[in-house]
């Protein structure tokens, strides 16, 4: 089952009020989002508090209203809140919890899903990850193909060419041209990203 | 100057290995900007990385069951998000369930009515008490033994979905007949934990703490 068939799966079974299917869909949702939730946090949280703030993490996410939203959307609401939670890590000495489901006015794409997240965290990595985002915009849709198979799927140069009947060579100087706009794009100290 | 990209490339590949994949372990490897850049560069790997393949035994052994099934009582609950998150605040604070309701009592002025207490209590992480009737004051109460406000009790507490808790709808029949999980996927049901605690008495005379719990 696919990540958007088990968001489908969880929909259906919450407006069922099914709760044996309900957990089946909570349970494989939870195993498949948890390790690399909780990587992504540890990268910022002490260590002690990874797990908790991790669970925090799904069960806001778990929690979302999810009515006539596109599955699709899930994950880039786990990743807002993945951001947010960390932001009230750091934000917040006592750690008030931020779990219950808020939801907001559906003005944009987070609101959608529901509660509010607090703050957004504004550290380094959302600067990298806006040079990211920045270099990739700017990739035509070829382009973006590259770059999702050569790094973050780490096939070969020769896989990729393959698979999009370009030349090998034409992908290694696309993921170095993507690589050096990254690097342009996050700002040095002193500098503004152009 | 570290190579960050050849950082990544070597983190992708134990990510996807199948191993921990620690991604601390990787950026002790860099420094300052660098090591900024590995960061992010990780996090947007992690966020665009597909979900774990699900494996019942693995789920089994991941000790996540217990905090899926809390999620699960809170999605079908009364209480809101209490069912997943009072476990973890107890856990929090390192005190066990008897302690806490013992403080709680105490700090009601109800210690000669502890089991009562506990009873809903008990009901409160089951997703049985509907979190409205709940008053400020055990909250309050509640929010000092767990180091959080009565207010963001009560907004953890708030229903997750119109109608939770309520017998379920002549569409649950619907969606059982028609959406039944995958059978490779069903020894992952497991029963939910024992309810062990007794309720209080529905028939009985209210008393403060029937009030405070349940309202007037």
């Amino acid at each position: 089952m696919g990540e958007d068939e088990l968001i489908a799966y969880l929909l259906g079974a919450r407006a069922a009020g099914d709760r044996e299917a309900t957990g089946l869909a909570v349970s494989m949702l939870v195993y498949g989002f948890m390790g690399n939730v909780q990587r992504r946090v540890a990268m910022k949280v002490a260590p002690e508090s990874v797990e908790d703030v991790a669970k925090s993490v799904l069960l806001s996410a778990l929690a979302s209203p999810f009515d006539g939203v596109s599955v699709g959307e899930f994950r880039k609401w786990v990743g807002t809140i993945v951001q947010r939670r960390i932001a009230d890590f750091h934000r917040d000495p006592r750690r008030e919890i931020q779990t219950g489901p808020l939801p907001t006015e559906h003005g944009g794409d987070e609101g959608v899903w529901g509660e509010e997240p607090t703050a957004e965290f504004e550290g380094d990595t959302v600067d990298v990850q806006r040079a990211i985002d920045g270099a990739y915009s700017e990739l035509n849709p070829l382009h973006r193909q590259v770059i999702d198979l050569s790094i973050w799927e780490d096939l070969s140069a020769g896989e990729v060419a393959e698979r999009l009947d370009v030349s090998p060579a034409n992908v290694h100087k696309i993921t170095q041209r993507f690589r050096d706009r990254i690097d342009e794009l996050f700002p040095r100290d002193g500098d503004t990203a152009s | 100057m570290t190579d960050v990209h050849a950082l990544l490339e070597e983190y992708i590949a134990a990510h996807q290995g199948g191993g921990e994949a620690d991604p601390r372990e990787w950026l002790g490897r860099a420094e300052g900007r660098d090591r900024a850049v590995l960061e992010g560069l990780i996090d947007a790997y992690l966020a665009r990385a597909p979900m774990r393949a699900w494996d019942p035994d693995g789920f089994r052994e991941s000790g996540l069951a217990p905090f899926a099934e809390q999620v699960t009582t809170a999605l079908h609950g009364r209480s809101g998000a209490w069912p997943a998150l009072l476990p973890r605040l107890r856990d929090r604070a390192a005190l066990r369930r008897a302690e806490l309701i013992e403080r709680l009592a105490a700090a009601l002025g109800a210690q000669d009515r502890q089991d009562k207490v506990g009873s809903y209590y008990h009901e409160m992480e089951q997703g049985l008490l509907p979190s409205e009737g709940v008053d400020d004051k055990v909250l309050a109460a509640l929010g000092s033994i767990l180091g959080q406000s009565a207010e963001s009790l009560r907004r953890a507490g708030r229903s997750l979905l119109p109608g939770a808790g309520e017998p379920p709808a002549a569409s649950a029949q619907a969606f059982a007949r028609h959406a039944s999980p995958d059978p490779a996927y069903g020894d992952a049901s497991e029963p939910p934990p024992a309810r062990g605690a007794v309720s209080p008495d529905p028939d009985a005379e209210p008393d403060e703490i029937d009030r405070l719990f349940r309202g007037g």
